[in-house]
């Protein structure tokens, strides 16, 4: 079956419930054969957003198009779109065939050509053996596999997923989402993928758009976003990252210094350069940075250890600066403990930091970063 | 769905909505009328009937039987109920499932066959006639389904947690029931009361089978009233009691929330 | 708890069901087989032959039944689609559940009564009958099928709409989600929602059926006399005094009632 590209636009989307919730002039465009993360942590609209596209809830606002056509007020069977849900919602009384085979019965499609179709989908996702059986006889990761084939049945134009892993356990979780991201490449199928987890948008996505309370705050290639975060938001979201409150001093095209922790900072920085003595928030990755005794980097800026917390591979240590009492994160290889109060000293490499756009953290948010 | 499609929709179901509440407008708008007669459309606005209302002798001690009988019979229903609960629940009997059916089978026989075993039994075994103890006692054993019900309900859905913390803290089985398990059962069990008082308020079969002479319960006398007579003064004693029911209604609302329509079908 | 205490527990109940309730029904099983007239006479069967071989009481059967049947039927089919456009249209939900629920609370003889006024020979529902078809008769609803069939109607409405409703609820809203992506809402309904409601539909279509059966009031208010069911006839023999049939006519009542009693706990406790 041939399919049309699965382009998608949405331009100035919004809906919302009460005052506060919802979504506000959402703007978005996906290439075909894409997969989008929508990324954020509860609340953020993510879900909404994905049941927009997906008709089952109808914009206040804007337009949805899909390959140039308006399907803003399409009903859903009729947009063409395939969508797994967060609970699977297989039908519990059709057998896992008949699952899959339930939009081609709706769609007019008769019966050997139904049940082979079932069938390929089926085998596709490993499931070929289990067509007469009852979804609650299922596994969670094979309920999670028949509703992947029951959307893929129909050969939709955009696949749309709410969070399919978050009832599965970790070891299942890393394997069905890559079985998901081979899928969905070797169909060259458009997807938007919603998760609060950003180990599975580094996992599954080309792009992800970065949500915080019905509004886009960041959009980026995956791994660009991960590795540099443009907002606050995103970094705090992602915690790889520290945030540092500067002022902005003089700077020449390329870079530009800031008065930070203490200390006068020279960073790289493209664009326009923001008016001295402004604040700047300055970013920069947790393995950018080094440890050190006092009299072996006396140059370095002066701190005590916090804490050290042992994890996978590596030791995270927090430290808190004197000059401004920040606290910083440290990732370093596996290290013996450091005793708590240990006074050192940290030294920063400027030249990866960056100027976070958007507000300064101090208007933003005032949760601690670990 | 489609444009027409929507309007077809609402279109019915208030439609159905409407045939719903279209017994009761009638009855409060006729019980306004000016007229001698019950005459449709009323010629004019007048109070007179429930005037005549509050003036009826009779009905006055209808209603207070009625009364009367309820409070009774829910008050027997929940000392015969809520221990029958307990036992059901918890004891290890034998055929429990069989003393359940028969606790809840009042409510599932024909009344027509209660009311006429229970006469029977008032006039050729016990050799006595009706009375008020035998109008209680019947209407008892019509709320005590109601109570066993909304008891058990309770009880199987408490967190026996709680009870085994207070036990591990000391306290004996009068204690436990009285302080923990009483408490959180409470509710459902009011609830339940609730329910029957307006059961056995509302029931005619029963209460037509056992009636004694001046001692009728008020939906009895309406009944007797209503086959022969049509004054409005009948529209007016209706209009009260759906009052009374929709004040029913919203207090059973804000007692325990939007469960209760569930409820009400069993 | 032990079986002792549990015994101790159940004695209150046991107090008031086997004196008033119990032995009452053991009595009238036996009264139902006793012969008319005398106490003393011995075990017959006269009164059920009696009510088995007459047209007059096996008619009476038939319209009982008939009528339970006819009504839980109609219920259901004006029920489903009422349900269903409430559970997709959530807000209309609770107000129109509690205009359809909201008479349950009012005494039937109340509900009645409004039927008597609405159906009358001057009254509104004839008023318009003969605005639209003008020169007609009025409509004779008192004293006839119509007419109970009507009160009927809408005293077992809130309890099937009620079943029916609680039933559709229960369907996990995703599992209805997934089903719009894939299928027309009519499809919808008919493929995923009427299944999975069936065991709710088929307790309120039993309800019905068994409450409109046994219903005493209704045909006693509306039928005013004219229109006899087993209840009915039921209370006649008693006001006649002939008991022994009064209690035939009321055992065969329970018989044919007792299966569908059994068939709505069944449908009650049953899940998809």
């Amino acid at each position: 079956m041939t399919r049309a590209a699965g382009q998608l636009e949405l331009e100035g989307v919004t809906r919302t419930f009460g005052p506060a919730a919802g979504v506000f002039d959402i703007g978005l465009s996906v290439s075909p054969g894409e997969c989008v993360c929508l990324l954020g942590p509860s609340g953020c609209g993510k879900t909404t957003l994905l049941r927009l596209v997906a008709g089952l809830l109808q914009p206040d606002a804007g337009r949805i198009l899909l390959d140039g056509a308006d399907i803003t007020h399409t009903a859903p069977h009729a947009r063409g779109v395939g969508f797994v849900f967060q609970t699977w919602a297989l039908f519990p009384h059709m057998s896992v065939r008949r699952n899959v085979e339930f939009g081609l019965a709706a769609r007019g499609v008769p019966q050997p050509q139904r049940g082979r179709q079932a069938r390929r989908m089926l085998d596709m996702v490993g499931l070929g053996a289990y067509a007469e059986r009852r979804p609650r006889q299922l596994s969670g990761g094979q309920q999670q596999r028949v509703a992947l084939a029951r959307a893929l049945a129909i050969n939709p134009r955009l696949l749309l997923l709410d969070e399919p892993m978050s009832s599965l356990d970790f070891a299942l979780r890393v394997e069905l989402r890559r079985d998901l991201r081979r899928l969905q490449q070797e169909l060259a199928l458009t997807a938007l993928y919603v998760t609060h987890d950003y180990g599975e948008a580094l996992a599954v996505a080309d792009r992800t758009v970065l949500l915080h309370t019905g509004r886009i705050v960041e959009e980026q290639a995956t791994t660009a976003l991960f590795a540099r975060p443009r907002t606050a938001y995103g970094a705090r979201f992602l915690g790889l990252h520290n945030l540092l409150a500067g002022t902005a001093e003089q700077g020449s095209p390329g870079s530009l210094l800031v008065r930070v922790a203490g200390t006068t900072a020279r960073i790289p920085h493209a664009g326009p350069l923001p008016p001295v003595g402004a604040p700047v928030t300055l970013c920069f990755d947790q393995w950018a940075t080094s440890l050190h005794a006092p009299d072996a980097a006396p140059e370095g800026l002066p701190c005590r250890l916090a804490h050290s917390v042992a994890e996978h591979g590596t030791t995270r240590l927090v430290v808190r600066l004197d000059a401004s009492q920040e606290m910083i994160t440290i990732r370093v290889p596996r290290t013996e403990s450091i005793v708590e109060g240990t006074v050192l000293r940290l030294i920063i490499d400027w030249s990866d930091a960056w100027v976070l756009e958007g507000a300064p953290i101090s208007e933003q948010f005032s949760e601690e970063l670990t | 769905m489609s444009h027409t499609g929507r309007w077809i929709g609402r279109i019915y179901v208030l439609a159905v909505a409407g045939f719903s509440v279209s017994p009761l407008l009638i009855v409060i708008v006729l019980s306004f009328g000016a007229d001698d007669f019950v005459v449709f459309p009323p010629t004019g606005f007048s109070l007179r009937w429930y005037g005549a209302l509050l003036r009826d002798g009779e009905l006055a001690r209808s209603l207070a039987l009625s009364v009367e009988v309820a409070a009774a019979a829910a008050v027997i229903g929940l000392f015969a109920g809520v221990p029958a609960a307990l036992a059901l629940d918890r004891a290890r009997l034998p055929g429990r499932g069989i003393l359940q059916a028969i606790a809840l089978s009042p409510l599932l026989l024909p009344e027509v066959l209660i009311g006429l075993a229970l006469l029977q039994f008032i006039l050729s075994t016990l050799e006595t006639s009706p009375s008020f103890l035998t109008l209680v006692a019947a209407h008892a054993v019509l709320v005590f389904p109601f109570i066993v019900q909304f008891a058990g309900a309770a009880l199987v859905g408490l967190n026996l947690e709680i009870e085994d913390a207070a036990r591990t803290l000391g306290a004996h089985p009068g204690r436990l029931f009285a302080q923990v398990t009483l408490p959180a059962i409470a509710p459902s069990v009011a609830a339940g009361a609730l329910f029957g008082f307006i059961f056995s308020f509302d029931n005619v079969a029963i209460s037509l089978f056992l009636a004694s002479p001046g001692a009728t319960t008020l939906p009895v006398t309406l009944y007797e009233r209503a086959t022969y007579s049509n004054d409005p003064s009948l529209a007016a004693a209706a209009a009260t009691l759906i009052y009374l029911g929709l004040g029913a209604a919203v207090l059973l609302r804000r007692f325990s929330g939007p469960a209760v329509p569930a409820t009400v079908g069993q | 708890m032990t079986r002792r205490a549990g015994l101790l527990l159940l004695a209150p109940a046991l107090l008031l069901l086997l004196p008033v309730f119990l032995v009452p029904l053991v009595i009238i099983a036996e009264t139902s087989i006793r012969g008319a007239g005398s106490l003393d006479s011995g075990w017959t069967l006269a009164a059920y032959r009696q009510i088995l071989s007459s047209r007059y009481f096996l008619t009476a059967l038939v319209r009982t039944f008939g009528l339970g049947l006819s009504i839980a039927t109609l219920n259901t089919v004006l029920a489903t689609p009422l349900a269903w456009w409430l559970i997709r249209n959530p807000r209309w939900k609770l107000p129109v559940t509690a205009l359809v629920a909201a008479p349950l609370l009012v005494n039937v003889v109340a509900r009645l009564e409004g039927w008597q006024l609405l159906l009358s020979d001057s009254g509104p529902v004839n008023a318009v009958l003969s605005a639209l078809l003008p020169g007609g008769q009025p409509v004779l609803f008192l004293g006839s099928t119509l007419g109970v069939a009507i009160a009927l109607l809408h005293i077992m409405l809130p309890y099937v709409v009620l079943a029916l409703l609680a039933a559709m609820q229960a369907i996990d809203p995703t599992v209805l989600d997934a089903a719009d992506t894939l299928a027309r809402p009519g499809r919808v309904f008919w493929t995923v929602a009427l299944p999975l409601s069936l065991p709710g539909l088929a307790s309120g279509f039993l309800l019905a059926f068994t409450l409109a059966s046994a219903s005493f009031v209704i045909p006693a208010v509306i039928g005013g006399g004219r229109f006899n069911t087993f209840p009915t006839l039921i209370y006649q023999d008693m006001l006649a005094l002939n008991t022994p049939r009064a209690a035939a006519l009321a055992m065969c009542l329970l018989a044919a009632l007792l299966p569908l009693a059994w068939a709505v706990r069944r449908t009650r406790n049953a899940a998809p």
